[in-house]
């Protein structure tokens, strides 16, 4: 049975249109122009994904309080809001509203679609034990690809899905500088320079959130970013440019 | 320019209050007049009292048969006790030492006082003379000078003294302080513009004041009158009053009371330095005040000038509001407006430099429903034509997508810079690393470098310091002269981090230098690069850096007009242990 979708954007067009995209790839969409909408159905039955503009019609922040109800009803929906507006992104972290990813409106399609399929291999595969081949490790880092789940000295590390594709690209190849175009690309995502800087900065957020000592993602100045090797990790507290 | 400050304005203002003095002069002056009238009347009416005393008492002027030998004598006798008194500066004046001595002030002429060889004077006329002089004696009054005549201008007797006897007890007593300063400062100037009157005066009774004085004659012929007439010195002004003493209905002498004018003079005098005294101290202190009001008032409005010079930086940025004076008139009222313009001003400003943003921000619906279509679109099998068009359009959506993320980043950078995440570094390692990297970007394009090796350190975001200068290096590679390098120097400056990057190239339009770093104003030529859009954002951003760094931005042309050197100043700590 095909997985149910649900789509809320108030913006015709855009719903249309990612709608039929969906549609295409076999998913079954139900989409909604407003928040009540929306939540009177969720009600009667809850999706197996969300897609949520943050600004419904009338209320620009709409998105956030469905996000909440959503997450009321299910703890493991998969979330993704899609907002117009850049500085939205540091109000979801900030509020830490439990989506899975957030992105802006201009990402491409075969973009989305690329996450609503990752997202889905997550929540099914959230269950079955990991295949020792699907996971990278490197030093106290784990990365679970198949269940797209990050974890540091075996604790659980909250990421986004964007945010997981970026700590992968940069661990992937410990030491090399990945530059933000190279980010943008792994991560799926076309966003400006400071998005990038914001996203790197949330991820170390939440890395320290687990440990406190937490520097394993360098910045180069002027060039982007780069997995710092555990080795060099003993070496930390020397400032890097010595 | 020449130009007069408000104090000055003021001062000029005030001037016209110096009329004041000028009536205050002339009321005086009239109060001279008036009291100097009022002594007349008093004179003649010291007269008439004294003639009462002698009306019809003809024995006591009956004289004897007049010898020209004697008048002559007498009135040397006279000339020479009136010189006598007046060198001697004694109240009383005795002619006859025998005689006058027991009467004191009073003094009488006496035709005893012949020289021994004049024969002896029959004994009644002395008699009755000496009774004259002991009537006038009694009446005499201080600083008068009487004296009794005939009306064959003999003079009959003669009391008082025109000068004044000391007055023991205005024995000097200790002046206060203010009276001294006023010695020491202003005695100077009234002794210049007034004449006190003095007591040192020739008070030698003339003889043509007795023989050819207007009012003794018209006393003689039976009218009261009174003369001024001033001493031989000129150094007083002798005021006498004559009456006439009747015997029956016949004049037969006439009385004579003079007085000096002094005492008017030193009161009008003594009213003057008053006067004086207390316009000049009114004066100072009002001028004290003025200067004091004025300097405040003025001081007021230059501190809003500098206020409002200063809330407005050379480009026409609203650096920070004026606050508004709390002050209730008019000065507090025009503090109040420019804090309501400036605040007006920033507000626009504000409108301006979020128009990008907002535009990104209304842009971005309408850009996704173009390339969620395209998207779909290419999902069909169109035919290879078709396939052109779509891709021509999916450029064009890109190029509005870049555009639309630079006017974020702006925006994105603003944000970053009013969470104001700042930490201590030195610039030397994100200069150094930065250029690097732009070593790998901008493959083929050469750069040079020139760092201090002094440690630097510097209060703000290193990331942001990164993207400004990738901002500032772009800039330079976009308009370098090609295989000419792009030269990155840092250096300290005083107490700044200075970051220059340099390139070959054209010059600045000179005009709309300073604008550069505003939001969207770009001075490339159109047409320049279509593929990349410029919307005169990225030397914003390194403005707002800098300024997030508490330095400036600004840019300039080489000396020799090669190129163009825009710089950073970065206000640097003090060099670190």
């Amino acid at each position: 049975m095909a997985k149910r979708i649900a789509l809320i954007e108030d913006d015709p067009a855009i719903r249309a249109n990612y709608a039929d995209a969906i549609k295409k790839h076999g998913y079954e969409v139900a989409t909604y122009a407003s928040r009540p909408e929306a939540s009177n159905a969720f009600k009667l039955r809850l999706p197996e994904l969300a897609l949520i503009d943050i600004g419904l019609g009338s209320e620009p922040e709409g998105g956030f309080t469905l996000c909440r109800e959503l997450r009321a009803l299910s703890a493991n929906l998969p979330i993704i809001f899609l907002t117009a507006r850049d500085s939205d992104f540091d109000i979801v972290s900030g509020l830490r509203l439990g989506a899975d990813d957030y992105l802006t409106k201009d990402v491409s399609l075969p973009h989305l679609l690329a996450r609503i399929a990752a997202l889905f291999r997550r929540a099914e595969l959230a269950a079955t034990p990991a295949a020792a081949e699907e996971i990278i490790e490197r030093g106290e880092l784990k990365l679970d690809m198949k269940r797209f789940l990050a974890t540091w000295n075996d604790r659980i590390v909250d990421l986004t899905l964007t945010e997981f594709w970026m700590v992968h690209a940069l661990a992937k190849f410990p030491g090399h500088v990945k530059n933000r175009d190279q980010l943008m690309g792994d991560a799926k995502i076309v966003v400006d320079d400071g998005t990038i800087t914001s996203h790197i900065k949330r991820i170390r957020k939440k890395f320290i959130a687990v440990d406190a000592t937490f520097d394993a993602v360098d910045t180069v100045y002027g060039m982007g970013y780069r997995w710092r090797e555990q080795t060099a990790q003993g070496q930390a507290s020397a400032p890097s440019a010595a | 320019m020449f130009s007069i400050g408000l104090r000055a304005k003021l001062f000029v203002a005030v001037l016209p209050l110096f009329a004041i003095p000028i009536v205050g002069l002339g009321y005086v002056r009239e109060m001279e007049a008036l009291l100097k009238e009022q002594q007349e009347q008093n004179l003649i009416a010291a007269a008439r009292t004294i003639a009462t005393a002698l009306h019809d008492r003809p024995s006591l002027l009956s004289l004897r048969p007049e010898d020209p030998l004697l008048k002559r004598e007498r009135q040397e006798a006279i000339t020479i006790f009136t010189a006598d008194a007046g060198a001697a500066s004694t109240g009383a004046s005795v002619v006859d030492p025998a005689a006058g001595a027991a009467s004191g002030a009073a003094a009488v002429v006496n035709p005893v006082t012949r020289p021994a060889t004049m024969p002896p004077p029959e004994p009644e006329a002395p008699r009755a003379t000496d009774e004259v002089s002991r009537i006038i004696a009694g009446l005499n009054r201080t600083k008068s000078r009487i004296w009794v005549i005939d009306k064959k201008h003999q003079l009959l007797a003669l009391a008082g003294s025109l000068k004044a006897s000391p007055d023991p007890a205005a024995a000097p007593a200790t002046p206060s302080y203010w009276e001294r300063a006023e010695d020491l400062l202003l005695r100077p100037l009234y002794a210049r513009l007034l004449t006190l009157p003095t007591e040192d005066f020739d008070d030698a009774l003339p003889e043509d004041a007795i023989t050819n004085g207007a009012e003794v004659e018209r006393a003689l012929s039976g009218i009261p009158a009174a003369r001024r007439r001033a001493t031989p010195d000129n150094r007083a002004v002798i005021l006498s009053a004559a009456h006439p003493i009747w015997a029956d209905s016949d004049v037969v002498a006439a009385v004579v009371v003079e007085e000096t004018t002094n005492a008017v003079q030193s009161f009008t005098t003594r009213t003057l330095e008053k006067l004086i005294t207390g316009t000049l101290l009114t004066f100072l202190l009002a001028s004290i005040v003025l200067l004091v009001f004025a300097s405040r008032i003025a001081g007021r409005v230059s501190r809003l000038r500098n206020e409002a010079e200063a809330a407005i930086d050379a480009n026409g940025r609203v650096r920070k509001i004026v606050a508004g004076s709390r002050s209730g008139d008019e000065i507090g009222d025009l503090s109040r407006s420019f804090s309501q313009l400036l605040e007006r001003l920033a507000q626009y400003h504000d409108y301006l430099e979020q128009l990008g943003s907002r535009l990104s921000h209304e842009f971005r619906t309408p850009i996704t429903v173009v390339r969620s279509s395209l998207d779909n679109l290419k999902m069909h099998n169109l035919p290879p034509d078709a396939a052109v068009y779509v891709q021509r359009a999916e450029q064009g959506v890109s190029r509005l997508s870049a555009m639309l993320a630079r006017m974020s980043e702006a925006r994105r950078i603003e944000a970053a810079l009013r969470e104001g995440e700042r930490s201590t570094y030195d610039p030397r390692e994100v200069v150094a690393g930065s250029v690097e990297g732009y070593k790998a970007v901008y493959a083929g394009v050469p750069f040079e470098t020139r760092f201090t090796g002094e440690a630097l350190q510097v209060q703000g975001s290193p990331e942001l310091l990164a993207q400004a200068l990738d901002k500032l290096v772009a800039n330079a590679v976009s308009f370098a002269a090609p295989d000419t390098p792009i030269t990155v120097i840092l250096q300290r400056e005083g107490n700044d981090a200075l970051i220059e990057v340099e390139n070959t190239g054209p010059r600045l339009p000179g005009v709309h230098a300073d604008r550069l770093f505003d939001s969207m104003v770009s001075l490339r030529e159109a047409g320049d690069d279509p593929a990349e859009p410029h919307l005169g954002l990225g030397l914003f951003i390194v403005r707002l850096v800098a300024e997030f760094h508490g330095g400036a931005a600004s840019g300039r042309n080489r000396l020799d007009g090669s190129g163009v050197v825009m710089s950073l100043r970065l206000p640097a700590k003090s060099n670190p242990a």
